[in-house]
């Protein structure tokens, strides 16, 4: 694996973000990549950019998900890849962000499915062409659309080999990961070499078909911010006690923007649990931490700040974090935590792990 | 040293006994293979194992299929149901580390015999 390097960055380690979000302006910018028909079908119904997330039960208390000061000249933060590189890249310089773009994500929302695949698409050339062209350490997650498996397989296998493709970025319908409806996906991905990769879409909670939040419905914005970990947890359960790694052994899966916190508690009660009911699950052949160490991997934002931060560390420690967790700052977003300012604490093997080393495997990205 | 526990004819299959020799608490068991005996405590939280009988238990698989193997060989504890081999005393598939202990049975003439070191 690759050792610490000075390069000539504030963090003085050679890096990699695998949360970054490049977002489009309208809806006209996707149209070099539509067919025409399909263009003249949008232009019709008049949906633009506010039409790709429809209102969610959740709104921003303070007014947005972005950071104010992330704001290109013209245009909404993240829309601008010259802006990005020169607001993040150029002074931190990461080797690689991963972009995950949120807007084609949060379709999860709509039911006309060929619209979807065929929006989806657009995004992922679009930002294959105007951003991992624009500037090599851009790559792209492209993005399925978990509404019709096989034509997402299908998109994987029309762009998987493209330079500027490093994962695969599923967005969840309310159907848990570990389900065979995923398959067709995951069997395009494993041919392609690419990791899979889900993210909250923003939209969770609020229609019908995507993902449900536990015991109720959460009032405000904070209270489903905070509950959107039960989703991670859910999937994490599903994928390891539906053996999905024993079908598909090389199969790589990580949760981006979940945190981390709480998969230490998940693993504790996963492993005793299938120490007393293995039989429900005798697929399952071996302790599940053991699984979700090897196949599964988590990245660090939002991270948790315990008002002492060794208790963080110590938790890293006791998980044995640094084989299995990624450094992510959600750049542009409000909550995202900065590469220089956060996991100072750790030693040096830790932090070179965390933030290069995992995610360097995980990706393919040397 | 060996010690005489009863005839053959007064275990039934699957089933126990509760031997005391001395202070040790033991539990004879009766298997299609043969006899074998155990401590009569799970070493995870204590309970006797004497209420229970042996039973088999679903082997490693591929997803979503079962296989049922073992037949009256395992020993799944009445609570937390771990699972161990009667014949060893070893847990089941790498479940966990702790073992049961166990001890040397043999029959000769229709006597049973344990031996307790």
């Amino acid at each position: 694996m690759a050792v610490v390097e000075e390069v000539g960055n504030k963090i003085g380690l050679k890096y990699i973000d695998c949360d970054v979000h490049p977002m489009i302006n309208n809806l006209q910018q996707l149209y070099p990549y539509i067919p025409e028909n399909w263009k003249r079908r949008f232009e019709f119904q008049n949906i633009d950019i506010t039409s790709l997330k429809l209102p969610s039960r959740y709104v921003h208390p303070a007014g947005g998900t972005s950071r104010p000061d992330a704001k290109p000249e013209k245009g909404i933060p993240g829309s601008d890849p010259a802006f990005a590189k020169k607001q993040y890249l150029d002074p931190f310089k990461p080797h690689k962000v991963i972009l995950n773009p949120l807007q084609p994500s949060a379709m999860v929302s709509w039911t006309n499915v060929e619209a979807i695949v065929t929006l989806t698409s657009a995004f992922n050339d679009y930002y294959l062409e105007e951003w991992t062209e624009f500037d090599q350490r851009f790559t792209l997650a492209m993005t399925v659309a978990p509404h019709d498996p096989l034509q997402a397989a299908a998109e994987i296998r029309r762009i998987g080999d493209h330079p500027g493709v490093s994962a695969v970025f599923l967005p969840l319908l309310n159907t848990l990961m570990g389900n065979p409806y995923y398959y067709p996906i995951y069997e395009a991905a494993i041919e392609k070499d690419l990791p899979i990769i889900t993210h909250v879409t923003g939209q969770e909670g609020s229609f019908v078909g995507v993902p449900a939040l536990s015991g109720g419905i959460p009032r405000s914005y904070t209270e489903r911010y905070v509950n959107l970990i039960q989703i991670a947890q859910s999937n994490l359960s599903s994928i390891v006690f539906e053996g999905l790694f024993e079908k598909f052994p090389s199969l790589r899966v990580a949760f981006v923007e979940y945190g981390f916190s709480w998969v230490l508690p998940l693993m504790w009660r996963m492993d005793k649990t299938w120490k007393e009911l293995r039989i429900d699950t005798p697929w399952v052949k071996e302790f599940p931490s053991e699984i979700i160490k090897k196949n599964i991997r988590f990245t660090t934002q939002p991270l948790d700040e315990p008002e002492n931060l060794s208790h963080l560390k110590h938790m890293i420690e006791m998980m044995d974090g640094k084989e299995f967790l990624m450094f992510s700052s959600d750049y542009p977003h409000w909550d995202n935590d900065m590469p220089t300012r956060v996991l100072n604490n750790l030693d040096k093997e830790t932090k070179q792990k965390i933030f290069y080393d995992n995610a360097a495997d995980f990706y393919r990205l040397s | 040293m060996k010690e005489y526990i009863g005839n053959t004819e007064q275990f039934a299959e699957n089933e126990c006994r509760k031997i005391r020799i001395g202070k040790k608490k033991l539990l004879v068991w009766r298997t299609k293979e043969g006899f074998y005996a155990t401590r009569e405590e799970c070493p995870h939280q204590g309970v006797s194992f004497e209420c229970t009988k042996l039973t088999g238990t679903m082997m490693p698989s591929n997803p979503n299929e079962f296989e049922y193997g073992m037949d009256g060989l395992v020993l799944r504890c009445p609570w937390h149901k771990w699972e161990f081999d009667v014949r060893t005393g070893e847990p089941l598939f790498g479940t966990e580390t702790k073992t049961i202990k166990t001890f040397p049975v043999s029959v000769e003439d229709n006597k049973v015999f344990v031996e307790v070191t």
